[in-house]
């Protein structure tokens, strides 16, 4: 299985810089609505990140279900949109079981691993994002963890 | 333009009147964002002398210039009125995401004037502004706000007050992502405007000079924070890390209401005591990787369920050592109640602990403290104390006054018991011990404060910046010390960034962001000067607002009894101590003797006025 980034609920902060670098990353601006990572906050007790899990904790529903075949791995590991090719129909968005996929403006947006070197993880010295082999033990675990924590079923 | 939102927002609670203007040129210029905003728009836009409760007092909300930016550390933003602690400028600054949230919806600061007729709240969702009912809110906890204007407003961020700030308790603080604005009584003055909360949703683009070096300088100081020595301790430990420290090897921990320099009954309440017990994982403040908070919880006893973001060193002080109470459960419970009215732990403790003071000495009666055993470390007692100050029940309502006022309103001497400067209750440092530090108290323009100097760390160390061999014993050269860090530390305050982070985060690395964010080329020595043209605005609003030489004094305590055990024993402030370092300062800030700026260093610093 592929590398990706894996939440740590239990040790994140809330701090919330994963999202902001995300953004300039990718768009060059700070905007956390573009972001390919965000925090689910709920009271003082839970900040939980959501990601894309790769692969490795889903079925790649997305990319199945998209019906122009724009999610795939373009170089590397990463499965991303392929931006030029998205139509914004929402279809990755409803079908994704871990609701790690938004639409930035009009496309659909999703972590594609900053081509190897995620911002996100070299930005929590906290290690509440690692990036990790998918395949190693408990690690697909984390993400339905998160998903639970954040609210969802 | 780079690095900003790009307009002012006003809001006229009284009149529902909505506007928006152009952030000035000049502003960005002269005071660059955060705390320099505040304090141009509280002179600007104040009527002269009124009461701080008086609808045209306006609040204001302002980000730091950084705030937004993805800067480690650097997520700050101020809340600034008048404070009704202490009449003169109340800035207080939280790590709460509003702020950030503010700027992506277009402002750089949010002036609030007039009072609603009803409880309302402000929704600000981008250009869109609506002044909203709140009545079904009034009397609600802090958090419960919170999540319920969330519930109602979706994706928003939300500043609010709790039943303190509705009670117009003169310390009541703003809240925001379990983060306050805690100093000064900002919650108190949104109290009086019937406004219950703030609500922002932001989605529009920040756009940074240079995103690549912007990202590139904040990965730089990621690093130099992780290696730093204090990173593991500050973040295991917390703003408490150095307690013991403080108290066995310096002996100015302020205890029992500043009878003492040293807590013998500190073990319990010493992060090194209690992190590994009741600490489930750290929290930060917004942008912050150095995440120096703690979700504390409470599993088991008659505290259980409890969980709040702490304990804060100054907060281990008020709520524990000035209250004589070395039972850790008490002072997180205590922790919480203030978190959730809505209160400042220090102002809030330092009380307590005064009222403490008044019982033993016979001049508070068990009568009038409805029939409570308020000795020193009666747990039980400071806990309800809190709630009753709070609600403003019985001596509660004294206490929610300030120890000044409250002083005044119980008379029989108890003035001589009432440690604060200009109105505003002291912080986690005997000044008695720390000389320069006492001089930071009142020169400070909101009263008794260790975050306008910061300069208790430099003494205490003896070195910091351009400054070695400072003697804290002694008072010579103060005065051009407490000015230099007072020009220096309230440029964190309106870059948006902590003071915290000051060990690696610095003057010099303060340029090169500020160049990748706004574009623009500022030295160092320009920074400088722009902070102290903050300062000296600071100062004429205060003196606009009635302050006078004669409201630079230290409380009695510090100036006549000396601290009786431990490593600062013997020591106190003199009176010509005290006036000899405010000479120093005065002439350091280039202000006549009567702390009234020079009309050469106003046109010197370009403030209008």
């Amino acid at each position: 299985m592929a590398h990706a980034i894996v939440p740590f609920p239990e040790v994140c902060t809330g701090c919330r810089l994963c999202e902001m670098v995300c953004s300039v990353w990718h768009e060059d601006v700070f905007n956390t609505t573009k972001s390919r990572i965000r925090i689910t906050k709920k009271g003082v007790r839970l900040d939980v990140p959501i990601v894309c899990t790769q692969g490795n904790a889903c079925e790649q529903e997305c990319a199945a279900v998209c019906p122009v075949d724009c999610i795939r791995v373009v170089e590397g590991t990463a499965i991303e949109v392929v931006e030029d090719e998205c139509t914004g129909c929402e279809a990755c968005i409803e079908a994704c079981p871990f609701d790690c996929i938004w639409m930035k403006e009009d496309l659909a947006t999703k972590c594609d691993l900053c081509h190897g070197d995620p911002m996100c993880v070299k930005f929590c010295p906290i290690q509440a994002v690692q990036y990790l082999d998918g395949s190693e033990g408990g690690v697909s675990e984390k993400w339905t963890e998160a998903r639970r924590l954040s609210g969802g079923d | 333009m780079k690095g900003y939102g790009g307009s002012i927002l006003h809001v006229d609670l009284g009149t529902g009147t909505i506007s928006k203007e152009a952030l000035p040129d000049e502003m960005v210029k002269k005071y660059l964002g955060g705390a320099g905003f505040a304090v141009r728009l509280l002179y600007d836009r104040s009527q002269p002398k009124h009461d701080a409760f008086d609808p045209s007092n306006p609040l204001i909300v302002t980000p730091g210039l950084f705030d937004g930016f993805g800067v480690p550390t650097g997520g700050k933003v101020v809340f600034c009125t008048k404070s009704p602690l202490t009449g003169l400028i109340g800035d207080s600054v939280m790590g709460g995401s509003i702020g950030s949230e503010l700027k992506h919806a277009g402002y750089d600061a949010l002036v609030i004037t007039g009072r609603a007729k009803e409880p309302s709240y402000l929704l600000i969702d981008n250009d869109d502004v609506e002044i909203k009912d709140a009545s079904d809110l009034w009397g609600s906890t802090v958090p419960v706000t919170a999540e319920t204007v969330k519930e109602r407003e979706g994706d928003v961020k939300v500043a609010s007050i709790g039943p303190a700030g509705e009670n117009l308790v003169r310390y009541a603080c703003v809240d925001c992502d379990d983060r306050q604005a805690g100093r000064a009584g900002v919650g108190a003055v949104m109290g009086s405007k019937n406004l219950k909360a703030i609500a922002v949703r932001g989605t529009k683009d920040l756009v940074p000079h240079d995103p690549k070096a912007l990202l590139d300088l904040s990965l730089e100081y990621i690093d130099k924070m992780t290696e730093s020595s204090a990173y593991e301790s500050d973040t295991k430990y917390g703003t408490g890390e150095f307690l013991e420290w403080i108290n066995a090897d310096r002996g100015v921990f302020p205890t029992r209401n500043w009878r003492e320099g040293m807590f013998d009954e500190r073990k319990e309440i010493d992060p090194y005591h209690w992190a590994p017990i009741y600490m489930k994982k750290n929290k930060a403040c917004f942008s912050c990787s150095k995440p120096c908070g703690r979700l504390f919880t409470i599993d088991e006893g008659k505290f259980a369920g409890l969980a709040i973001d702490g304990i804060e060193y100054e907060t281990l002080y008020s709520l524990g050592g000035v209250c004589g109470t070395g039972d850790i459960e008490t002072v997180a419970k205590g922790n919480e109640i203030c978190d959730y009215e809505g209160m400042d732990t220090i102002s809030a403790g330092d009380a307590i602990g005064f009222a403490m003071d008044l019982y033993e000495n016979g001049i508070l009666t068990r009568e009038e403290t409805g029939g409570m055993d308020l000795n020193f470390g009666n747990s039980d007692a400071e806990l309800r104390l809190l709630e009753m100050i709070a609600k403003r029940e019985g001596l509660g309502d004294i206490l929610a006054d300030g120890v000044k006022m409250a002083a005044e309103r119980i008379g029989k001497g108890a003035d001589k018991y009432a440690v604060h400067v200009k109105g505003m209750e002291p912080p986690a440092y005997d000044v008695r011990g720390i000389k320069g530090m006492a001089l930071a108290f009142m020169t400070s323009t909101r009263g008794a404060c260790h975050l306008r100097t910061c300069a208790y760390a430099l003494e205490l160390t003896g070195k910091f910046w351009k400054f070695k061999d400072v003697d804290r014993f002694s008072s010579e050269g103060k005065g051009e010390e407490i000015t230099d860090m007072e020009d220096l530390v309230v440029l964190y305050d309106a870059l948006g960034v902590c003071k915290f982070s000051r060990g690696y985060f610095f003057a010099e690395g303060f340029t090169d962001v500020l160049k990748a964010v706004t574009g623009a080329e500022i030295s160092e020595e320009e920074l400088l000067t722009t902070g102290e043209r903050i300062n000296n605005l600071k100062q004429l609003y205060n003196l606009r607002e009635g302050m006078t030489r004669q409201d630079y004094v230290l409380p009695e305590k510090i100036t006549s009894v000396p601290i009786p055990e431990g490593e600062s024993k013997g020591h106190l402030v003199t009176v010509e101590e005290m006036d000899k370092m405010l000479e120093d300062y005065f002439i350091a800030r280039g202000w006549g003797p009567n702390s009234v700026p020079t009309r050469e260093k106003l046109n010197e610093l370009g403030i209008d006025f």
